[in-house]
């Protein structure tokens, strides 16, 4: 068993600029929105939980909000409470932190779930 | 007034159980209002969102995902299929249809609006249109039994239909009488974008165009130059007139609409208005106004519920009015007055096309096809009146949301 086999890589750090938001993958294939916050960094699904749109690619973030273009309802990229309308139901995060210069998904047992 | 009358508690009635009267009672609720909240409604639906009514319940009838949420909590009142008949402002009662009458120390009147009809086609079987939960399902219905969809009117709803209906595979046809598309509520330049992507998916758009008459033989219609268009059912979408009918007869100013300050008041003393009804001053041209948007109803009903709640803190609504319409895969966004005296444009790498206006060097109006991205950040430059320049906002290398970000810090 390796030093990381409860991680799984998301995306490299460096793909994300402080204040910005960047994409990783899950390994199902899924796109997850990783964001760079003064130097702390949170996931969540990257479909917005109102309309069909992704946050990576039409989100904004502005301190710990992310704010989806389509319709610009906001959440609180730290626990994935929609805080701003039309958004009602709360995004799904994802517990991670920093190995190696990566971004990596630390929750074991979701590791072991999406690694099944 | 007593204090013993001031200590009783509140009761407020809602009529309207839209998105707006919804967001009254649901926020009242959430912020801890001390008095009875009853919301009125004349459909038999617990309240639901309009804009999936004609686009994704078009596209695969899934009903789940219209209702408005959070669900009120019990203590709001819910009186469903009761039209509400007449305001007394001075007893401060309302008539109901079954001859009810409720008490109210303060009315919410989100009555919202109705379609207009064509009169030379009312009345006619196969011509339907949208504003309700029933008129969308009666909309689906008659698609799956015919091979084509008239749509009298190219506004944002109208072309949302025709995009669903011709996604769904049946012939969509756009008449507008007027030489554009949108005219009331989109720049002409996207105007004319948004025609060759209709154009471009199989849609007929006849602009300057009229109907004059349904051929019920053949389901066509025939257009005032004579043309024949397919016409298996037609969907008038022309604009709507306010439900202000029950504030006229109290007394209440109206005006195709209910006039409202920024605290929401009407005329009468503790009865308030939000909503598609209101007819209230826009911050940005300085005119009163219809608005008759999302943002509007949702911000104006929680904006009211912030200054009973919050009456220390919260100040007048003056949001930036915004819209969004999504017509099959082209993302329309539009905010503030696109009437400004200079204008500049952007077409970004995906063909994303960004429009802003200026007037007196401020930012008065954005708009964005198929760049949401840009939408959010410029929509922010019009409330401070912080600025870009048209020469930074047009430079090929500008990068629109680092640019927005220094304005704002500036």
């Amino acid at each position: 068993m390796t030093r990381n086999s409860h991680f799984i890589p998301l995306c490299s750090l460096d793909a994300v600029a402080n204040g910005d938001i960047g994409m990783g993958y899950l390994p199902d294939g899924r796109r997850v929105a990783v964001y760079l916050v003064a130097g702390n960094v949170y996931a969540t699904d990257d479909r917005c939980t109102h309309g069909n749109s992704s946050l990576t690619e039409d989100g904004c973030l502005e301190g710990h909000i992310v704010e989806c273009g389509m319709h610009l309802g906001t959440f609180d990229v730290r626990t994935g409470e929609a805080v701003g309308p039309p958004c009602t139901k709360a995004l799904r995060t994802y517990p991670v932190e920093i190995r190696d210069g990566q971004v990596m998904l630390s929750d074991a047992s979701l590791v072991a779930e999406l690694k099944a | 007034m007593s204090k013993l009358q001031s200590a009783e508690r509140q009761s407020v009635v809602i009529v309207g159980a839209g998105l707006a009267g919804f967001n009254v009672a649901s926020a009242l609720a959430q912020q801890g209002y001390a008095g009875e909240v009853t919301l009125v409604g004349d459909e038999p639906w617990q309240p639901y969102d309009r804009p999936p009514l004609s686009k994704q319940l078009q596209l695969d009838g899934d009903e789940s995902q219209i209702w408005l949420s959070p669900e009120l909590p019990p203590k709001v009142k819910q009186l469903r299929q009761r039209k509400a008949m007449a305001i007394n402002p001075y007893r401060k009662e309302l008539r109901l249809d079954d001859g009810s009458t409720l008490p109210w120390n303060r009315l919410v009147l989100a009555t919202g609006t109705r379609p207009l009809r064509l009169a030379q086609l009312d009345g006619l079987p196969r011509v339907l249109t949208l504003r309700t939960l029933d008129d969308a399902r009666a909309i689906r219905e008659a698609l799956t039994s015919v091979a084509s969809l008239l749509v009298i009117g190219g506004g944002p709803i109208g072309l949302e239909l025709a995009a669903s209906a011709a996604a769904l595979g049946r012939q969509s046809t756009v008449v507008e009488k007027s030489p554009r598309l949108m005219s009331r509520s989109a720049p002409a330049a996207m105007a004319d974008v948004l025609l060759e992507y209709h154009r471009s998916c199989g849609i007929a758009i006849h602009l300057s165009r009229t109907v004059v008459a349904l051929d019920e033989g053949t389901k066509e219609a025939v257009l005032d130059d004579g043309q024949r268009v397919p016409a298996g059912l037609v969907v008038v979408g022309i604009g709507v007139r306010a439900n202000d009918e029950l504030a006229a007869n109290a007394g209440i100013a109206c005006d195709d609409g209910v006039f409202v300050d920024g605290w929401c008041r009407t005329t009468a003393p503790d009865v308030f208005a939000v909503g598609d009804v209101t007819r209230q001053r826009n911050p940005v041209t300085g005119r009163f106004e219809r608005i008759e948007t999302w943002a509007n109803a949702q911000g104006q009903a929680r904006a009211l519920a912030a200054i009973w709640c919050n009456p220390g803190e919260a100040g007048a609504y003056d949001a930036v009015q915004w819209f969004w319409s999504d017509q099959g895969s082209a993302r329309l966004h539009c905010a503030g007055a696109l009437t400004g005296e200079q204008q500049a444009w952007r077409v970004d790498s995906a063909g994303g096309r960004v429009l802003v206006h200026w007037s007196g060097g401020l930012v008065t109006g954005v708009a964005t096809l198929n760049a949401t991205r840009d939408f959010g950040p410029l929509k922010k430059l019009i409330v401070p009146r912080a600025t870009i320049t048209p020469e930074q906002f047009s430079a090929p290398e500008a990068n629109i949301r680092a640019l927005v970000q220094q304005a704002l810090a500036a």
